[in-house]
């Protein structure tokens, strides 16, 4: 309970100080290289009769940089108010541990060259670095962001990052030791290590990740993955897709995702998504989602968004809706 | 009569039409239009040894918005979801200055300094002019 009080005080002092603070882009501590920020999420969902309320997010942000040294902060209630209800039941939970989402410290070595220590979120995919509901085109996130990979590493980090007339871009990833944190992953590791490589040319983006890691949880077991990411965006219309695999050494088995997305702009505030997803496995949970979606942003930094999602696998079905906040 | 009353409608529109000019400190080297736009959006750090400190105008400047119009290629909407993404991963925009006095100050002392000024502005020479368009 103080924690909450202290984020709050901290935030109402922050930005009452700040006159010239926008939404959605944080503030400077004084004239020091330290900026604060943060984002609140809230949704509802209504899934096969059961509705559900959650306060999901309550985070706090803090980085700053001094000569080639830079760090990031975050810490974040999850799931701090859930809320379901059913034909027989209605029950409340409330988590109120305040979990570290990041911290790290990058060194740029030069222009190109940066390195990392600490727990980051695993730079795979579109989703995944920007895993925040406000972030988000919808309110869920593709199936294949959510199970092919451990979405966050603690340990070391390495970008190599090269502009000429497109950018080119090297992420590895190292982790040989214990998470921060390791029940908030979506998988308990002790090990992973990760390649990507990414080249954007203006409105296109071609992305490719491979990689091991090591779950320790329930069953251990060591999985292999790998995933191909393309995009195109202009401001009318957001195309994108990404296709990947798993394999389990225990299982001697592979897991197939992938998902085609677009979106378009109808103007600067309202957004209309449709996203076709599948899940190919050899246990019993294969699955094929198509997403309607709807966003309005009255502010890039507010959303009011709403989806639907028709599921083949059975009593999947749902609607949600989110609001969401950056500040 | 008809020439004259064309020409007269020309020298209007020439008369009213704004030139704009991108200016950088002495030492920034030869950059194409696409790597202004990776520069503004702090993708591009340097070249050929250059460090770039891009610096902007007010959000609400007309320069500016005639700068992002020709060179960033994206709806103001979508800078500021390409700005809001980067406070989350940990980066700031370009620094803002008040006045195109301060952006020529800044650029004519800084090296690797980049902005943009209507040309009427410009009374220094001892910057660098890299691009000159109209609007």
């Amino acid at each position: 309970m103080f924690h909450r009080f202290f984020i709050l005080l901290i935030l109402c002092s922050v930005l009452s100080a700040e006159n010239s603070y926008q939404l959605g882009e944080g503030v400077q501590i004084d004239e020091l290289p330290i900026f604060v920020g943060g984002y609140i999420s809230t949704d509802y969902r209504y899934k096969d009769e059961e509705h559900r309320f959650r306060v999901d997010d309550i985070a706090l942000l803090s980085y700053g940089n001094y000569k080639a040294l830079s760090y990031m902060a975050e810490v974040e209630f999850k799931e701090f108010y859930v809320l379901t209800q059913d034909k027989d039941s209605t029950h409340t939970e409330q988590d109120n541990k305040l979990y570290i989402e990041r911290l790290y410290l990058d060194y740029a070595f030069s222009d190109a060259l940066t390195g990392r220590a600490g727990k980051y979120n695993t730079p795979i995919g579109f989703w995944n670095l920007l895993p925040i509901n406000i972030l988000r085109d919808t309110s869920s996130n593709p199936i294949t962001n959510e199970l092919l990979y451990p979405k966050f590493t603690t340990g070391l980090g390495m970008e190599y990052n090269s502009f000429d007339e497109g950018e080119f871009k090297l992420d590895l990833m190292l982790q040989h030791n214990d998470s921060l944190d390791n029940d908030y992953n979506n998988y308990e590791i002790d090990a992973h290590y990760g390649l990507g490589l990414s080249y954007e040319y203006d409105s296109y983006l071609i992305k490719l990740n491979t990689g091991y890691f090591h779950k320790i949880n329930i069953l251990e077991d060591d999985f292999a993955y790998a995933l191909l990411s393309g995009k195109y965006e202009d401001d009318m219309y957001k195309l994108m897709g990404e296709f990947g695999s798993q394999y389990s050494k225990e299982k001697s088995d592979f897991i197939y995702s992938g998902y085609l997305q677009g979106l378009y702009h109808f103007n600067d505030k309202h957004a209309g998504i449709l996203r076709l997803e599948y899940l190919n496995n050899t246990d019993s949970i294969d699955d094929n989602i198509a997403v309607f979606a709807y966003t309005y942003r009255p502010l890039y930094a507010i959303a009011l968004k709403s989806e639907y999602q028709f599921h083949s696998k059975d009593d999947s079905d749902q609607f949600i809706f989110s609001f969401s906040v950056l500040f | 009569m008809k020439y004259l009353f064309f020409l007269l409608l020309l020298s209007t529109i020439v008369l009213k039409a704004q030139n704009y000019l991108l200016i950088a400190h002495k030492d920034v080297p030869k950059l194409s239009e696409n790597q202004i736009k990776a520069i503004f959006l702090k993708k591009m750090k340097s070249k050929e040894g250059v460090h770039f400190i891009p610096v902007n105008l007010g959000v609400k400047d007309s320069t500016r918005r005639a700068f992002e119009s020709k060179y960033m290629s994206m709806s103001l909407q979508r800078l500021k979801s390409y700005w809001a993404k980067q406070h989350y991963l940990g980066h700031r925009p370009p620094h803002s200055f008040k006045s195109q006095k301060a952006v020529i100050a800044f650029i004519t002392k800084v090296a690797g300094s980049i902005g943009y000024i209507q040309e009427s502005a410009l009374k220094n020479s001892d910057i660098q002019i890299i691009f000159r368009w109209s609007k």
